[in-house]
């Protein structure tokens, strides 16, 4: 089985970072890139490389809720809208419960919506299942059956 | 209603033509010819006036009035002296022996009727009316319910009907100060209603406010005024407004005489007339009646004092040179006399004499008249001097109303700009609170984040760095990551806070047994090493909201649990208890306790009354039990000692 690639889309660098330190020790190990804004998450979903042949597409995106700008809203309504990204699996992180913004996450399309603790051990555990139950069981994304 | 009139009089002819215009007007008469039967009648029957000729064959009205006056069952009439009697004393005797009126013969018709009318209203009317009571005329329960309150709250008293019938029914049984009468009604509709009030003799000064619908157009004023409404208002106006216009109608019906049917300044005038030769003096009499004045003659400058202070005259005519007090002293008395000042003195002198004249019209005379002229000169300048009294009085009248007016469109104003800038308010806060909701959520995020960083790197260091860290430094690590989880804390519990002061409050009827039972298990969940006696009463069903009772009573069993941390045999229990005839409920537990002297502090913000080191906390959890309890109109206080437990009391409701 190739190695499992993971998009995390974050424009905190210490939160990417965290997340970083704890998906590099996640067991089967996985190939993460970052991308700042969705602009950049796009143009590395979509690019093609010098070959000529798109890159493979990641088997889970990490997707913060509060990025500047348009927000996480508007990158997950694009990534559902796009025929090349829309059964990719997206887990929605965020930093502080909203009943509004749960509710929003999953009605445009979210696999998955998780708060991320103040407490480093509880985020880091956070991260580590989320990589797990998504990268080993890869469940397509929910409208697709 | 038609009351009944008792009319006494010796002659045959006066007691006929009054009964027949008495009929006429709507009351039923019972006529005596003389003191004996009028005696058995007012022992008998009820009157609301009676009209008494003073000379009687057998008997003397004054005596009649007196009688009337010194019974408790009679003395509240209305009494009419009606005399051709022409002495002053006699005048002066009734009306200081309490008449309401008294009226030369001979009389008009349409003023004695009048006069009847008003007198007889005086009593039935306004002094019922006094009870204060508002009738609410509306089938809109929505609409009556909100006004009653507003009306209630203001300090009147409501009588409500849902329909026209209804309402008709209750202001005649009741007689309210005000009517306050729905445009649209099931069967007879708001302006048939106040109609019909105003064609009932007993209710038709009552005044009535119009509702109207939402359309502020002219035909609904039209239509208002039209039916005899004295005011009328839309349903859409605030409350505010509703109420000044309420005010408004009923200062208006207060004023006295404001819808006299005999208007006053229509009435026939009375005039005085003052001079020491009888002979003068009935020609003046003859003359002055022929032009339809009612004349009163006195025959000395002390009677016509002596009346005026007993009745007020429209003109005085006075005669300069009388023995006693002369006509100037007179003038000067009467023209110095408060309530009397105003009333128009004209002087009669046999002579011209200007030095005479001078000093007349310094003394305060309105003009002065030769006896020796003609009488169409003295009707004339009589004529005058009432028109320009008359004159007087109806730019007063008219000024007072404009002021009235301002007055009450001022307070109109005024209302409304309260309401205005009342409802500007709440926009307002409404506006502040969401920025509040905002600010806190954004508080509360960007907050977060900063720490999950320190505490994250922290562990990074402590995880990952292990090895180049010793003793002491790993120890800093550990405080930096105590610390965080500290604010953590502080930040969860403040938004805890915030929402349960601004959330929504849904009341139903809740289990608060059921609630307590799921509190403690997830304590013991938590804290599985502890041994803890809870006591939780069954069945304690109260009206609140399920949510934040349940933040309510994590906070004070959390704390009892907390605080019992240190007690052997900790012992917490929750259940019922009736202090001051209210319902309440009491947490109690044996552990650490307070100092009641600190008592008052408990429920603030950020106040501990213990240290952290030993009971852990953010001084919140209370603050916000607090809050809980003011949402559902309750109330909460604690008693304590230090090491001997505490306990906790709230109630969901007002204090009764």
């Amino acid at each position: 089985m190739s190695e499992k690639r993971i998009l995390l889309i974050e424009d905190e660098a210490s939160d990417a970072a965290l997340m970083l330190r704890v998906l590099d020790r996640c067991q089967p190990p996985s190939l993460v890139a970052v991308a700042r804004t969705g602009e950049d998450a796009f143009e590395l979903l979509l690019q093609h490389d010098s070959s000529g042949h798109r890159r493979p597409p990641p088997d889970l995106i990490l997707l913060d809720w509060n990025l500047p700008g348009q927000g996480g809203g508007a990158v997950l309504e694009r990534l559902r809208a796009e025929p090349l990204t829309r059964f990719l699996p997206v887990v929605v992180v965020t930093g502080a419960a909203s009943r509004a913004a749960h509710s929003d996450a999953y009605r445009l399309g979210a696999n998955s919506y998780v708060v991320k603790s103040a407490d480093a051990l509880e985020f880091a555990e956070t991260i580590e299942q989320i990589a797990r139950y998504w990268l080993g069981i890869n469940e397509p994304a929910p409208w697709v059956n | 209603m038609s009351a009944e009139i008792l009319v006494v009089d010796d002659s045959l002819t006066v007691r006929m033509a009054l009964t027949e215009i008495l009929e006429a007007a709507g009351f039923s008469c019972v006529a005596c010819a003389d003191g004996t039967s009028a005696r058995q009648a007012l022992a008998t029957g009820e009157f609301a006036l009676a009209i008494l000729d003073v000379l009687l064959p057998d008997d003397d009205g004054v005596e009649l009035l007196k009688l009337i006056r010194e019974t408790p069952r009679t003395a509240g009439m209305a009494v009419i002296m009606l005399s051709s009697e022409a002495e002053v004393r006699h005048r002066v005797r009734g009306l200081k022996a309490g008449a309401d009126d008294y009226i030369g013969k001979p009389y008009d018709p349409a003023y004695l009727v009048g006069r009847a009318r008003d007198h007889i209203r005086r009593l039935s009317g306004p002094s019922r009316q006094r009870s204060n009571a508002i009738l609410i005329i509306d089938d809109s329960p929505t609409f009556r319910n909100a006004l009653q309150e507003m009306l209630e709250d203001a300090g009147f008293q409501v009588l409500p009907a849902v329909s026209g019938e209804e309402g008709l029914r209750v202001a005649a049984d009741a007689r309210p100060a005000a009517v306050i009468c729905d445009g649209h009604l099931p069967g007879i509709d708001g302006a048939t209603v106040i109609r019909r009030l105003r064609l009932d003799a007993a209710l038709r000064d009552i005044p009535c406010l119009l509702l109207t619908g939402s359309d502020k157009s002219t035909s609904a004023e039209l239509q208002a005024f039209d039916a005899g409404a004295d005011d009328f208002v839309s349903k859409d106006e605030d409350r505010e407004v509703i109420l000044a216009r309420v005010r408004a109608v009923l200062r208006k019906a207060a004023e006295p005489d404001s819808k006299a049917e005999t208007d006053p300044l229509l009435a026939p005038k009375r005039i005085l007339a003052v001079d020491d030769s009888p002979t003068y003096l009935n020609e003046l009499g003859e003359i002055l009646r022929g032009e339809g004045y009612e004349v009163q003659l006195a025959h000395s400058g002390a009677e016509a004092l002596l009346l005026l202070s007993v009745q007020p005259a429209d003109c005085v005519l006075l005669d300069l040179v009388m023995p006693g007090i002369d006509g100037i002293e007179t003038c000067r008395r009467i023209k110095a006399a408060p309530g009397l000042h105003d009333t128009p003195v004209m002087m009669l002198t046999a002579v011209e004499d200007r030095k005479a004249m001078i000093e007349a019209l310094g003394a305060g005379a309105d003009d002065y008249l030769a006896k020796s002229g003609e009488p169409d000169a003295l009707r004339a300048r009589v004529m005058a001097q009432i028109r320009r009294k008359q004159q007087q009085e109806k730019t007063r009248h008219i000024r007072e109303e404009l002021l009235r007016r301002e007055i009450e469109a001022a307070e109109e104003r005024a209302a409304r700009e309260t309401a205005e800038a009342r409802a500007a308010m709440a926009t307002e806060l409404e506006l502040k609170n969401q920025e509040l909701e905002a600010f806190s959520y954004s508080v509360a995020h960007d907050l977060r984040a900063p720490l999950r960083s320190i505490d994250g790197f922290s562990l990074a260091l402590i995880e990952d760095y292990a090895e180049l860290l010793d003793g002491p430094g790993r120890e800093f690590l550990d405080r930096i990551r105590d610390s965080t989880a500290h604010m953590s804390r502080l930040i969860e519990d403040l938004l805890a806070l915030s929402r349960v002061t601004r959330g929504e409050f849904m009341r139903r009827e809740v289990d608060l047994s059921a609630i307590a039972g799921a509190v403690v298990g997830r304590l013991r969940l938590a804290d599985p090493e502890r041994r803890v006696e809870v006591d939780i009463a069954e069945g304690m069903w109260v009206s609140g909201d399920p949510a934040l009772l349940e933040v309510a009573l994590e906070n004070l069993l959390g704390n009892a649990w907390k605080f019992s941390r240190k007690t052997e045999n900790a012992r917490i229990s929750l259940g019922p208890e009736i202090i001051d005839r209210q319902q309440v409920f009491v947490v109690r537990d044996n552990g650490a306790g307070f100092d009641m002297a600190q008592a008052g502090k408990l429920f603030n913000v950020f106040t501990r009354l213990h240290p952290s080191r030993e009971f852990e906390g953010t001084g919140i959890g209370l603050a916000t039990v607090l809050r809980v309890m003011r949402r559902h109109g309750g109330r909460i206080w604690a008693e304590g000692k230090v090491k001997q437990g505490a306990a906790f009391f709230f109630s969901l409701e007002a204090k009764p």
